[in-house]
């Protein structure tokens, strides 16, 4: 397969030479690797009553205390792992679903197409964030309730680019002539259509990622978050409990969990931008 | 075929009105253990089973399911949205007082987030591969990474806590008894830190469609026919590009109405601000589900109406689709 | 009588990812008051540029590199910001290859003609939309289509409209870049028809780019030869037809075997357009050129005047075998 290999060359190449790629991706190695290593090299244990409440920072208490007594530095580090995690199986949800329905829609085209595209239609009409609020309340809050609510009500929009992927493949010719000397669809799909999916599906994986990360930290601030699991979303439900955001709390409890999501979400979105890119040629600049 | 085209929407738009009724309707009644608990706040642990059977049969819920839907949508269409047992008051009336505010809140948003990304969006375009384009890029995408709650945090802890600039939650001050404008004024001032936070977090949708819009515009023939034919430089960007480049804008502002109101109950509820957002946030909180389902509806329902006048509003400005 | 265009060393290029491409290289000639002068090359061979570099808008990332184009004693090149407005439309026009796409589609037609009225003269809108509505009448489109935008014509219909926008400032020079391409046959003459009218009408001079031969052959007084960014002949028609002197030229006429009856003169000419970042040395038609000669691949070879045609006009040709083969098809 020296033909796939120059491919996967081809578009390392151009990640390396795009300097968004390179933040981003920086950004989220950094975070992988922080979510790793967190729980041994946290100073405390983020569930453990350390201290007084209310601690202004102090060489022990980097980030000082919470309300309750727990170390506000030792949670943040932990929460990366729960941020991280509902992040990517949330959008592995929302892309799995949505690379079935585009693909579905795309190859099959007319009646299944239509059904399929009002169906995103109407997905993508729903305020989405009151319908996740409803079903959390109904199905109570919980780390794999967070990851369906999220996953199911994100994939209209990956679906719907997917779908227009596989049609401009189909307009190259490759997939009529091979249904007509008739090609079994699992070749055709793979050797026509996916080589020209996949790259798509991948930035589209990694900007729903950075999506449902800002989605359950907004569900966990609301209080709809996995309560054994503390997110850098529920770490801020309670900022905001305490009312943490009137004093000089502010800087150090509420500050940082919020710099936190924003640099992981960015270099979700950096990293999809330039994967995009990559994918899709007509945006590379000149 | 306009007809034909608003055919299919409208009943695309119907269907999903059925789906949302149908699903506000079948979630309680679908949950484990009896319905008591979410539609009439009932303590179910504390009564005798007569007792219960006597609320069931008061609410109907008793007989078949096909009544009991026929009920609610008779009641829904009566403007009856049912009763909250913990406010103890009509659900309908507790969601007139709140609409107001989350529609000023709503509403002022979508007018600054619209002009805000269509000028920026289209001055990056115009600008494109330049280090305005870059800076801007970067910042946009940062932007829409903020967590929207935290964002309303920072800007009270700065803004109205520290320098006490704004007031830090509400939508007017209470009890001061304000009158014609200095009631505007200490309403507008309420808005600004609100307003501010639901900007941040929706612009970028708007700047990355009108940017990337403005670029594939910028490409086309009659551009550089507009400027053989001697129409100036500034003429050439505002009246021909621009004009077209709004168009997937357009589109997409239907899309961003789902997404500010997913916006404005996160926002209301940082801010205390006293809209429909906040009140799904109390109905979470105090298990109100009733008011939930109602509210939910009411969101859901408002976002659709505003597609479909998004929709009947596209032919003014696109010919191609308006009726010979 | 001196000449309504005068162009030239006319050069431009394009600067990409992988570097500068001269799309128009070196070219030289001249437009007579009244006459069509074809332009004709395959596709990527610089027409269009050509066309664009005319009325100096090449966009970006394409720049005219050097030359002139000379309207009387202005030369366009030259002329920038207001100045260059002004004169562009008002004195040398264009007829694009598709309305479709060069109309804009949210204007209604009459309001995009009245535009460029309004741009060049001190008329006022309705007085403009008149005028827009007498040049529809001319070029055969019912003028209470006015009110109409671009999507609701037909592509002939649509052309007429792009030759009615060209027209408004009845400008001297008219260039029509393909401006049939994609029609039906009738279609093609009518709008050619409407073309012819328009010339009479307004004393134009037209330059006519297009790859299609026999459009070309029907409708020009003379023709200019374009291969790989440089003119390889320039002369009257009927010598085209009858006596082409460029083994590129007798190539694209090969169904008239002029040199040679030997069958395979017969086919397409064989290669490939090079490609133009990476021209060859000397004449760039040499690696295609059954006559090629080692000297063919040292110097460029210079466009120069070659014996008359038959009514004695002046003809160009670029090739230095010239007078060898001439020699070469009397013996």
């Amino acid at each position: 397969m020296p033909k796939e290999n120059s491919r996967v060359a081809e578009y390392w190449e151009l990640l390396r030479a795009n300097r968004i790629a390179v933040v981003g991706l920086g950004l989220l190695v950094f975070f992988a690797l922080l979510a790793i290593v967190a729980p041994f090299i946290v100073p405390f244990d983020p569930d453990e009553l350390v201290g007084a409440p209310f601690q202004r920072p102090s060489s022990v208490h980097l980030l000082g205390t919470n309300d309750v007594g727990q170390d506000i530095f030792s949670e943040l580090l932990v929460g990366a792992r729960v941020s991280l995690l509902i992040g990517l199986l949330a959008a592995m949800v929302s892309i799995g679903v949505g690379c079935v329905v585009g693909l579905v829609a795309g190859y099959f085209g007319g009646r299944i197409d239509s059904a399929l595209m009002r169906l995103v239609d109407m997905v993508l009409v729903i305020p989405f964030l009151p319908l996740m609020i409803l079903l959390a309340a109904y199905l109570g809050p919980s780390f794999w309730n967070l990851i369906l609510v999220i996953g199911l009500l994100t994939w209209a929009q990956p679906a719907r680019i997917i779908r227009s992927q596989v049609l401009s493949i189909k307009t190259r010719g490759f997939v009529e002539a091979g249904r007509a000397i008739g090609t079994p669809v699992a070749v055709i799909l793979r050797q026509h259509v996916l080589p020209g999916v996949i790259p798509l599906a991948l930035s589209q994986f990694v900007i729903a990622a950075s999506q449902s990360i800002l989605i359950e930290a907004s569900l966990s601030f609301l209080g709809l978050g996995d309560p054994v699991t503390k997110s850098w979303g529920t770490i801020l439900f309670y900022a905001q409990a305490r009312g943490a955001f009137l004093t000089d709390a502010w800087l150090w409890w509420v500050v940082p969990p919020g710099l936190l999501i924003t640099l992981v979400v960015a270099g979700f979105a950096f990293s999809g931008l330039a994967l995009e890119e990559v994918a899709d040629p007509k945006l590379r600049s000149r | 075929m306009l007809g034909r085209l608003l055919g299919g929407r409208m009943l695309q738009y119907v269907m999903l009105i059925v789906v949302i009724l149908v699903l506000n309707f079948m979630l309680p009644r679908a949950m484990p253990g009896t319905p008591l608990a979410f539609l009439a706040g009932e303590d179910v642990g504390l009564m005798t089973t007569e007792q219960r059977e006597e609320v069931m049969a008061q609410h109907g819920l008793d007989r078949p399911l096909p009544h009991q839907f026929a009920r609610y949508m008779g009641n829904l269409l009566q403007g009856d949205f049912g009763y909250s047992f913990q406010q103890r008051r009509p659900i309908t009336d507790i969601l007139m007082e709140r609409l107001p505010w989350t529609l000023l809140l709503a509403g002022a948003n979508l007018v600054l987030t619209t002009i805000i990304g269509v000028l920026v969006g289209a001055v990056a375009a115009w600008r494109r591969g330049g280090r305005a384009d870059a800076g801007l890029l970067a910042t946009f995408v940062f932007m829409a990474a903020m967590p929207s709650f935290w964002i309303g945090m920072i800007l009270v802890a700065v803004f109205a806590a520290q320098l006490g600039w704004f007031p830090v939650y509400g939508a007017y001050s209470t009890y001061a008894g304000l009158t014609g404008w200095e009631r505007i004024v200490d309403i507008g001032r309420h808005l600004v830190l609100p307003l501010t936070s639901l900007v941040f977090i929706s612009v970028s949708s708007v700047f990355f469609t009108m940017r990337y819009s403005m670029l594939s515009v910028l490409r086309e023939d009659y551009i550089s026919m507009a400027r053989a034919k001697g129409v100036p430089e500034r003429l050439v960007k505002y009246r021909h590009a621009m004009r077209n480049a709004l168009l997937p804008v357009l589109t997409i502002f239907m899309l961003n109405l789902g997404f500010i109101f997913s916006g404005a109950v996160v926002i209301e509820t940082v801010f205390a601000y006293p809209g429909i957002g906040r009140l799904l946030f109390q109905a979470v909180l105090t298990r109100d589900y009733p008011v939930l389902q109602a509210t939910f509806l009411l969101i859901t329902m408002t976002v659709i109406i505003a597609n479909i006048v998004a929709d009947l509003l596209y032919p003014l400005f696109d010919p191609r689709v308006r009726v010979r | 009588m001196t000449a309504a265009l005068q162009v030239r060393n006319l050069s431009a290029e394009y600067s990409t990812s992988t570097g500068v491409v001269r799309a128009v290289h070196d070219v030289s000639f001249e437009l007579r008051r009244g006459e069509t002068l074809g332009l004709i090359g395959e596709s990527g061979c610089g027409k269009t540029t050509i066309g664009q570099a005319l009325l100096n808008n090449l966009e970006a990332p394409g720049r005219i590199a050097g030359g002139q184009v000379m309207l009387g004693d202005i030369d366009l090149l030259s002329l920038s910001g207001k100045a260059l407005r002004r004169t562009r439309w008002d004195r040398i026009a264009m007829v694009p290859q598709s309305a479709m796409h060069a109309l804009n589609p949210v204007y209604r037609v009459g309001d995009q003609i009245a535009e460029a009225i309004e741009l060049h003269t001190s008329a006022t809108h309705q007085a403009a939309l008149a005028r827009a509505r007498e040049l529809l009448d001319m070029v055969g489109v019912d003028p209470g289509r006015a009110r109409d935008y671009p999507h609701q014509f037909s592509g002939g219909m649509r052309q007429r409209v792009a030759i009615a926008m060209a027209l408004s400032c009845e400008p001297e020079v008219l260039i029509c870049d393909e401006a049939t391409t994609g029609l039906d046959v009738l279609t093609e003459a009518q709008v050619i028809g409407a073309l012819r009218d328009m010339q009479r009408a307004f004393e134009l001079s037209i330059i006519m780019i297009s790859h299609d031969l026999h459009m070309i052959g029907r409708v020009s007084d003379r023709i200019a030869i374009m291969y790989a960014g440089r003119l390889v002949e320039v002369a009257p028609a009927e010598d085209v037809r009858t006596d082409p002197r460029h083994p590129y030229t007798q190539g694209l006429l090969s169904a008239v075997p002029a040199l040679t009856a030997e069958p395979q003169h017969l086919e397409p000419i064989p290669g490939l357009v090079p490609d133009l970042r990476h021209l060859p040395p000397g004449c760039r038609f040499a690696p295609r050129c059954p006559f090629a000669i080692d000297e063919c691949d040292h110097d460029i070879p210079p466009l120069i005047e070659t014996v008359p045609g038959a009514q004695g006009d002046r003809r160009l040709v670029a090739c230095i075998r010239d007078g060898d083969l001439v020699g070469k098809q009397s013996a």
